[in-house]
This record gives structure tokens, sequence and C-alpha cells, in this order.
């Protein structure tokens, strides 16, 4: 009843509420945010024991390996033997004193309340989604209720009551013939409902059940992309979406035409010489050996999206240039860089990182098509990202030759995956808060490392960031094509000039035109 | 012998071994000392640039490069032969057709003077992809024949069919490693 009196409170009164009361509300849910992100992958910490290995079948999630030879095994139990160090036990003891403490709030809460918490993020969930639907709703509602999903499944995963559930969600993730996802939603809401108390008539049961459908999306969905991880990529089946890509990227219009790129062809797959586009030898199904057709996807959705922006880091990657002398120019292969990322993606969906981005992102409404548009984004999100860090610890000298390729590689996923994981609200990062406050002064404290700090949550947002990349290719094609012209007036200019002008140009257009990310020129 | 002998010993005290994985791309090599380290081995990307991987085995510690094996990368291999105690040359069993590559850059690497000396493991992987014994003789035959690995003299060198996937015959090959490098480090002494 109280609960229900504050919530009236606090919509009623919400227009004569000034608006810092209204953000030091939503400071507060960031810094809780930030614990229960915390806590989660502590969570997570706990039960790796449980789970086998970061990346594998999702039938090993659920029995381990059978293949496994004495020498893996000698070398687990010495693994394991280790892991019960002091450092272990001290990590364990503190997990749980914030686990309990944790707890102990919501008991607090539930005596005070009366209610448990699933019931309070449902209403709470419910309340903003009828708020988001009103017409000129400020956009934190829609985020808002996003964000009681994403509290919904983290209550899910701390529980201790809900284990059955746990299970059921994770059976259908494996097996989903047995049941339809709105039944089994609705079978996981009323086993939920009797558990914690809740009447199955009312309408937050219903969101409930909306909510857990979402949740089981989720969950099938991580396990379709393991499982086109384990398909391997061959010839036979993958050469039509290759040599599609090929002919779209040689047919753009910023594919140069001088003939020093790309013009002697080895003996290789159709005829083509796959090195140029920068995979590793004469068979590109080779490279996708680990990613198998998931690999094989993303480069193709890329390349089909955002044909110009692929081609221009092909060309700035100087994957192409097969004279080129590797020992002292920075390089490295445009094609094998879109594997380590979606190799990297797979990674973080399958370790439950990307849970907070998907839950957020995704609509209430998103089907499986979605997902996978949403992963595509973000791996052209992430590729895109990469090559401007590169060029970036190029232009710094971290990165000299191709070697440094797996060392810039950890620093962007070190970068990345705190962009991912620990940023704790997606709404106040406009504004300095106790939660962000690091974060937020960093771009003002190390210029040249700021970056990534705008993952974008959404359709919309993702939509304006492409447009500013492709506005952005544009202006420097614009500027290319008007310097070229005034090169042919006079011709004494030299080659090497003229390349090193052209990276300054592009460089200083990139700094004009991004919105995303900060660039500092070195020096 | 002074100084050499005096960092053999340094070396006997801290019992470690330096071993360098080379090969042509895609033969495995991270997928062994994955599978060595009891990591997933289903998840790998070709690696560009190298990897340092430390093992313990039989009481010393195995560090193991593994350095990317694209045509890109072979030029910096050179760069890892120094203080090298071991190869590891790694074979794809499946991709026979390029056996001749691999004879070219083996032989570029075994005439490499500061490699004088190491021993040489040659591993033909993926050998669980060939069902019958007959088919595994044959292509260990064809390796040996075409790889020349008899006429090498200035490494120990011995060969090895093996698989990244089901870890057989990595053990006997680390074994084979280990006691061969302590030979020789005793002999000086």
């Amino acid at each position: 009843m109280a609960y229900y009196i504050s919530e009236h409170i606090a919509y009623y009164l919400q227009p004569y509420i000034s608006p810092s009361a209204k953000f030091v509300i939503l400071f507060t849910q960031a810094l809780g945010d930030s614990i229960l992100t915390s806590l989660l992958s502590r969570k997570r910490e706990l039960e790796s024991d449980r789970i086998p290995s970061p990346i594998s079948s999702p039938v090993a999630f659920l029995s381990p390996s059978t293949s496994t030879t004495n020498l893996r095994v000698q070398l687990q139990q010495q693994r394991q033997q280790r892991n019960v160090s002091v450092w272990y036990k001290i990590k364990f003891l503190w997990t749980a004193l914030w686990l309990s403490a944790f707890k102990a709030i919501k008991l607090v809460l539930r005596k005070i309340f009366g209610t448990t918490a699933v019931y309070r993020i449902c209403r709470r969930g419910l309340a903003e989604e009828v708020r988001a639907r009103q017409p000129n709703a400020p956009s934190y509602h829609r985020l808002l209720s996003r964000r009681a999903v994403w509290l919904l499944d983290s209550e899910m995963i701390l529980s201790n009551q809900l284990v059955d559930e746990k299970l059921a969600v994770k059976q259908y993730a494996v097996s989903p013939a047995m049941m339809g996802r709105i039944e089994m939603a609705k079978t996981i809401a009323v086993s939920m409902c009797r558990v914690k108390n809740m009447d199955v008539t009312k309408p937050t049961a219903g969101y409930l059940e909306k909510v857990l459908a979402q949740i089981l999306l989720v969950e099938r969905f991580v396990v379709e992309v393991v499982d086109l991880c384990g398909e391997k990529a061959e010839w036979d089946d993958s050469s039509e979406r290759l040599i599609e890509l090929w002919n779209v990227l040689h047919s753009h219009r910023y594919w140069p035409q001088w003939p020093n790129y790309a013009a002697v062809s080895r003996e290789s797959r159709a005829g083509k010489n796959w090195c140029t586009i920068g995979f590793q030898g004469l068979d590109p199904c080779t490279d996708f050996r680990g990613m198998g057709k998931m690999g094989l996807f993303f480069f193709h959705q890329m390349c089909m999206l955002h044909t110009g922006r692929t081609v221009k880091i092909i060309l700035e990657s100087k994957s192409p240039d097969i004279h080129l002398d590797t020992a002292h120019t920075p390089y490295y292969p445009a094609a094998l860089a879109s594997i380590h990322v979606s190799r990297y993606i797979s990674r973080l969906l399958y370790a439950g990182e990307l849970r907070l981005w998907l839950l957020t992102s995704m609509e209430s409404n998103s089907n499986m098509q979605d997902l996978w548009a949403m992963l595509t984004h973000i791996h052209c999100y992430m590729w895109i990202e990469y090559h401007r860090f590169w060029r970036h610890q190029v232009r710094r000298g971290v990165v000299s030759t191709v070697m440094d390729f797996e060392k810039c590689f950890e620093l962007f996923k070190h970068k990345m995956t705190g962009a991912v994981k620990h940023r704790p609200s997606m709404w106040t990062t406009r504004y300095p808060t106790l939660a962000n406050l690091p974060q937020y002064y960093y771009r003002y404290l190390f210029p040249q490392d700021y970056f990534f700090a705008n993952l974008p949550y959404g359709k919309a947002e993702f939509d304006a960031y492409f447009d500013c990349v492709e506005r952005e290719d544009e202006l420097v094609e614009l500027e290319k094509s008007r310097w070229m012209s005034a090169r042919s007036e006079d011709d004494d200019v030299s080659e090497k000039t003229a390349i090193d002008d052209e990276y300054e140009l592009d460089e200083c257009a990139g700094e004009k035109g991004s919105l995303w990310t900060r660039k500092v020129k070195s020096n | 012998m002074g100084l050499l002998s005096t960092i053999r010993k340094q070396k006997l005290k801290d019992k470690e071994i330096r071993l360098l994985m080379l090969g042509l791309d895609n033969a495995g090599k991270t997928t062994i000392v994955k599978q060595l380290l009891g990591e997933d081995v289903k998840s790998v990307s070709p690696t560009l640039g190298f990897n340092i991987k430390t093992v313990e085995w039989a009481g010393y510690k195995l560090n193991i490069w593994d350095v990317g094996g694209q045509s890109s990368l072979r030029p910096f291999w050179r760069n890892y032969f120094e203080k090298t105690d071991a190869i590891l040359w790694v074979v794809d069993a499946t991709a026979l057709d390029r056996l001749h590559d691999c004879k070219i850059e083996l032989d570029k690497v075994i005439r490499e003077d500061r490699l004088i000396g190491a021993g040489l493991l040659v591993l033909v992987n993926k050998i669980d992809v060939l069902a019958t014994q007959e088919s595994r003789t044959s292509v260990l035959d064809i390796v040996n024949d075409t790889l020349k690995i008899d006429q090498i003299t200035n490494h120990n060198c011995n060969i090895l069919p093996c698989s990244a996937y089901t870890g057989e015959n990595l053990k006997e090959g680390l074994s084979w490693t280990t006691e061969e490098v302590k030979q020789r480090l005793y002999k000086f002494d």
C-alpha cells in the first residue's frame, strides 16, 4: 500500500518536482546498477567452475565434455588445486558479503513495503512502459522500462529460490521444440508467481510473462549464435556469399582503379586473390576456423550494409598492397580483424557480458531477426571503432608492424569490455554522476585515450552512428577528388607527399565529422 | 665456454625451457597450445602476432612461443630465434598440397645460425581426421619424404603424428622435447 501511494505521488507530482530531484533519483539508480553489475559478474565467477569453457557447444553446458584426455584432466586438476589460494578464498568471502548485503537490503524493503523485489520491479516496469507509450514522453521512460527487464533478469540470476525457473529457461534455450516460447514464458511466470506469492490474475503477472518471453528469446539467441559458430564454413556452401561480397567491394566507387592494388592474381579459389581483402591464404574458408559460419555472416553483412566504409578500412589497413614491406609498415589483414571482432562478440555474449546491452537495446516485441540485426550492428560498430583505434595507435607510434596486432586488439577489448559491461546506466552518461564520474572526466584528463564511451543502445542510435560514418566518408572522398583535380593541374608533386597529404586530410575531415569519438592528433 | 656454460647453469637452476612453435598458417599451432593448457580448442581465430604460454611439465617450465604462420608474418620469425631451446614444427596432415611450401620455410629456419643445436620436433597435426592406420602411415611417409627429415644433421629430429582436438600424442611430444633439451644441457657440464 505504501509503495502504491509513493508511486502515485511520484507520478502526479512529477511535473512539480524540480529536475534536479529527478536526476538525483536517476543517479541513485545508476549507482545501484553498477553495484548490481559487479554482483552479477561475481556470481558468474563463482559459477565458472560449473561452466566448462567460455565457448563450446551448449550441450557441454549441461554435461561435461566426453572427449577429454588424461593430459587435459590432469592439467585441469592442477589448476583447480591452484585456484584454492588465499586470494580465491578472500574473493569468495567478499562476494558472499556483497550478496548477503544485497539480500539484506531486499529483506528490509520487503518488511517495509510488504512486497517482493520481483513484484516491485514488475510494477515499476509496467508503469514506465505505460508512460513511455504516451505521446511526447521523455526518452528516459523507455530506458527505465527496459532497465526493469534487465533488473528482473538479474533477480532471476541472483536468486536462490528460482532454481527450477532458471533451469527451465536453460532447457528451453537448448531444446526449444518442446514448447512454444509464449507458453513456456507463461508456465515459468505462473511458477514464479507461486514462489513469490503474486496474484496470477493481476497485470503485473502479465508483465512478468512478457519479460520472461524476452529473456527466453535472448537465451535462445545466445545458443543459436554458439551453434552457428560451431558450423564449419566450407567452400561449397559459402562460396556464393564470398564471391558476392568480393564483387560488391570491387565494384564500389571508393575502390581504387590504379593498377598496383590487387593486380597480381595468384592461383586461388575462384580465381580471386583473397589476400587482397585481408584473408590469410589461398582459401578464405580456412580463416573462419573458430567462428565458422558466424564469422562469414558478419563479414558479409558488413560488406553489404556499409560497403563504403569497408572499402576504406581495407585500403587503410593496406591489405591489398601485396608488395608491401610488412616489416616496416603498419598493416593488418582486414578480414581477419573482422573475424577477431566476431570472436570477441561471441565470447562476450556467451559470458553474459552483453546481456545488459541486449536487453536494453531490444524492444518488447523484438523477434529473432531483430536480435540478429542488432548483433550485426554491434559487429560493424566494433570493427569501425577498432580500425579507428588502430590508426590512432599507429599515429602514436605504439603499433608499428603487424606483430603488434594482438597487443592492440587486447587493449581494444579491454576498453570495449569496459564500455559494454561497466557502464552503469546508459541514460545518465551525458551528465556527471557519482556512478560515472571517472568515466565522465576521463575524457578531459586523458584526451588521447578517450574512446568508445558512447556505445549505441537501440536501433535509432545505431542508425545515427552509421549515418555519421557515411557522411564522414563522403566528405573525405569529396576533399580527395578536389585535391586530385588540383594535383593534375601541377604535375610536379611527387607520389610520396601525395599519400602523406591524403592521410592528413583524412584525419582533419574525420575530426570535423565525427561526433562519436574524440580524435586527437599526434603531438 | 665460460659465459655460455654460466648461462646454461642459470637456465638449469630456473628450469625454464623455451619452445618455438612454427609452421604454415592453419596448421593448428594455437590449437595445440590451447589443448596443452586445457582451454577450449573449438574457438580459435587466426593468430596475428604471437602468444606466449607457460606449461609446467616434468618439473620444468616450458615457455611456448606461438607465432602466427601467415606469409606476411614469416619475415618476423627470425626475431624469436634467440635463446630457443627447441622448435616445434607443425604440419597440417590434411593439406598435403602445401608440403612443398612447408619444406621451403623449414629449410630457411634450419639453416639459421642461432638455432643450431636446438631440437626439432615435427608434429603432423589433424591426424584424427584420417580414420585408418594405413592412411596415417602413408601420410607420415609422405611428410617424411617431402621434408627430408632424415637428412637434417645439425638438429636432433623427431616426427610424431598428433591431434590437437583429441590431445593424442601431445604428451609424448612434450616428453621427447623435454628429454632432448635436458640431455643437451647436461652434456656440456
